[in-house]
Order: structure tokens, then C-alpha cells, then sequence
């Protein structure tokens, strides 16, 4: 009986994929399409902007079955590919802005994707949530690429260390280096903002 | 691969001793930081939600015009091999239905060489008696070499003759 896509693990799905299988592609895409996205938006910040990177990493993967050779590192290729395609995106949209001569405030993640509320957490609370959350996402933007993405690969992938030099191409103390420096950089640029609010808790 | 974050590695995530704590204002604790990080990590998840069936019919129309042809399956040799059988067959093709069949050149008119030698030379005159100075400049070369063709050239304005 054929194995469910959706089981195998992915050296066994691009195995197949590349022999030809769309149900092993499916189920590649439907694995990882939520990483994805949800990375490409941390660099285009809209949704919409988001999914069309989306679209774009796995029709890439698609076209380059037959040349890819890098099975074992999977979700490494995949994030190193969106950061890549989301980065060209945001430099194509800044481009268009300036010739337009429009704000290029709305490149700044922190301004076009607001968190939402919990239900049932009280307003005052709410608020300050947002306002937190709002405050990180800001800070992270700045970071330099490289640190920016051990940040977001460590805390909100809970990615290891080996995923993350394996993604980044560097080695484990490399990659600790750089989350060191990334957290002091996120540091220094939250005290100011969050510190009040640190203190008074 | 699957190593992960050991505390000694790692403490909260951050590398410093004082986890958890936020001293004197304008200063922010690891411990402190990582709860931040994992706050504005869960309102993300949170937020980004992608709906898969839409998102794979989208890609299934993208990928659907790079369906391989029957060719592209096959080793590169016999593609090479299939693409070079073809042009003589197109060769072929053309000298038989690519060419008039009496193996002449065609004039723009498309008219053969016998049909244009039955153009009456004085119906010619005429015409080019009729035409401005400004468009007789403009006729195609190609139709003076006809009139020359014709042996009408003295009978050419001089503006033609230039454009010969």
C-alpha cells in the first residue's frame, strides 16, 4: 500500500519529487508552506506581499528539482531562499516608492502588521501587549540580515543552533556570535523603549 | 542537525547571568528580552494564517505550463538528436512549399517575371506622370529596377534616380 505523503519525511518526499511525484511536491509545499510565508513577512510585512513570495520559493523549488542537491538541508535551502526572494521584493517595492515619491514609512513591518488582541485580555493590558509587540518587531527590522535572521530562526522558529548555521552557512560558534550580538543590538535599541516599563514590573 | 540549545549553551536563549531580571530603567535583562521575543513570536503565528487549498490551486496553475513535454523526460543526447532530425525535414518542407514553382524571385507585387513583362510601358508614364515629386521619392527600389527593367528610365524623375 503507498505510504501518505503527508508521512514521510523530507528526504523521502524530494526523493520522490524529483522522480516525478506531484503528491510528494503537494505535500512539500503544504509542510512548509506555513514557515514560509510567515518568514517572507517578517521582510515584506503584508500578508498578501507575503504569499506572492510564497508562490515564488516553491515555484523556484519546482523548477530546480532536477538540480537540487541539498535534500538533508531542506528547511535550511527553503528559509535561505524566501529571505532571499522577500529581501528583492522589499528592494523592488522601495524602488517603486521613491520613484513615486511616496513614504517609505510603510516598509517598516512594525507599521503595516499590527498585532490583534487576545479575547477576554483587558484593554489596558491589550494595549501594552501590542505596544511590546509592536516595539520588538521594530527593533528586530533594524538588525543587520544576517543577525536578524539567527534572531528570528533561535525565537520564533525555536530553531537549534546546527539548523541555524546549517540554514546560514556558519558554524555553530559563528552562529552563537551572532545571536550575542544580535540580542545586545536588541537591547541596546529596547532599553530605552521598554526599560520604563521593565522597571515598573 | 537536531542539537539543540543546552542551558550552558544557551541561558534563556541569551548568553548573560541575569536572566529574568531587568535592572535600573533603560536596561533590559535577557530573560526579559526572550519574553518579549516570545510574545511578539506568538502574535505572529497567531496572525499569519494561509490558507493552503487556495495557496496550491494559485501554484498548481503556475506550475501547469511547465508540464514537460514528451521530449523533456528524455537523456539530453536524444534531444540533440531529435532537434537535428528535424531540420532537414524542414528544409525539405521549405524547398517544396516555400518557393514558386517556377524557381524565381517574386516582386513585391508578387507578381512573376513574365506577368510583369506584359505591363504596358506607356501605362507606366502615365502613372508616374500623375504621382507628386514627394511620393514618386518614396516608390519602393525595387520597383526602379522594373522601370529600368522596362527601359523607361530616361522618362524618371531626377529625384527617383537618386533613391536607385
Amino acid at each position: 500500500m503507498e505510504a501518505d505523503p503527508g508521512s514521510l519525511d523530507d528526504l523521502e518526499l524530494m526523493r520522490r519529487f524529483q522522480e516525478g511525484d506531484a503528491s510528494a511536491y503537494e505535500a512539500l509545499v503544504r509542510r512548509y508552506l506555513d514557515l514560509v510565508v510567515r518568514h517572507a513577512r517578517r521582510y515584506v510585512a503584508d500578508l498578501a506581499g507575503a504569499e506572492d513570495v510564497g508562490q515564488e520559493v516553491f515555484l523556484r523549488l519546482y523548477r530546480s528539482r532536477d538540480r537540487f542537491r541539498e535534500p538533508n538541508n531542506f528547511k535550511g535551502w527553503l528559509v535561505t531562499i524566501t529571505t532571499r526572494i522577500a529581501l528583492n521584493e522589499l528592494r523592488t517595492r522601495r524602488r517603486k516608492r521613491w520613484v513615486t515619491r511616496t513614504s517609505i514609512e510603510a516598509d517598516d513591518p512594525a507599521q503595516e502588521w499590527r498585532p490583534g488582541s487576545d479575547a477576554g485580555e483587558p484593554p489596558e493590558e491589550a494595549t501594552l501587549r501590542e505596544e511590546r509587540v509592536v516595539a520588538v518587531r521594530k527593533a528586530i527590522s533594524r538588525l543587520p540580515d544576517n543577525q536578524r535572521q539567527a534572531i528570528l530562526l533561535q525565537n520564533f522558529e525555536d530553531w537549534d543552533l546546527a539548523q541555524i548555521g546549517e540554514a546560514m552557512d556558519l558554524s555553530v560558534p559563528a552562529v552563537k556570535s551572532l545571536l550575542h550580538r544580535a540580542r545586545r543590538a536588541l537591547e541596546a535599541m529596547l532599553g530605552p523603549v521598554l526599560g520604563e516599563e521593565a522597571r515598573r514590573a | 542537525m537536531n542539537e539543540r540549545n543546552t542551558p550552558d549553551e544557551l541561558p534563556s536563549k541569551g548568553f548573560s547571568a541575569d536572566a529574568g531580571e531587568a535592572s535600573d530603567a533603560g536596561e533590559v535583562g535577557d530573560g526579559q528580552l526572550d519574553r518579549w521575543l516570545t510574545e511578539a513570536a506568538a502574535a505572529e503565528r497567531a496572525e499569519t494564517t494561509v490558507d493552503a487549498d487556495r495557496f496550491m490551486a494559485r501554484l498548481r496553475m503556475r506550475v501547469a505550463p511547465m508540464v514537460p513535454s514528451p521530449f523533456a523526460e528524455r537523456p539530453g543526447i536524444v534531444r540533440v538528436f531529435a532537434v537535428a532530425a528535424m531540420i532537414p525535414l524542414c528544409l525539405a518542407l521549405w524547398l517544396c512549399f516555400g518557393l514558386p514553382n517556377d524557381g524565381g524571385t517574386v516582386p513585391p507585387g508578387g507578381e512573376t517575371s513574365e506577368e510583369l513583362a506584359l505591363i504596358d510601358d506607356l501605362d507606366l508614364l502615365e502613372l508616374l506622370d500623375d504621382l507628386p515629386t514627394g511620393e514618386i521619392a518614396e516608390i519602393d527600389p525595387d520597383m526602379i529596377d522594373l522601370y529600368l527593367h522596362l527601359d523607361v528610365i530616361e522618362e524618371l524623375p531626377v529625384e527617383l534616380l537618386g533613391n536607385s
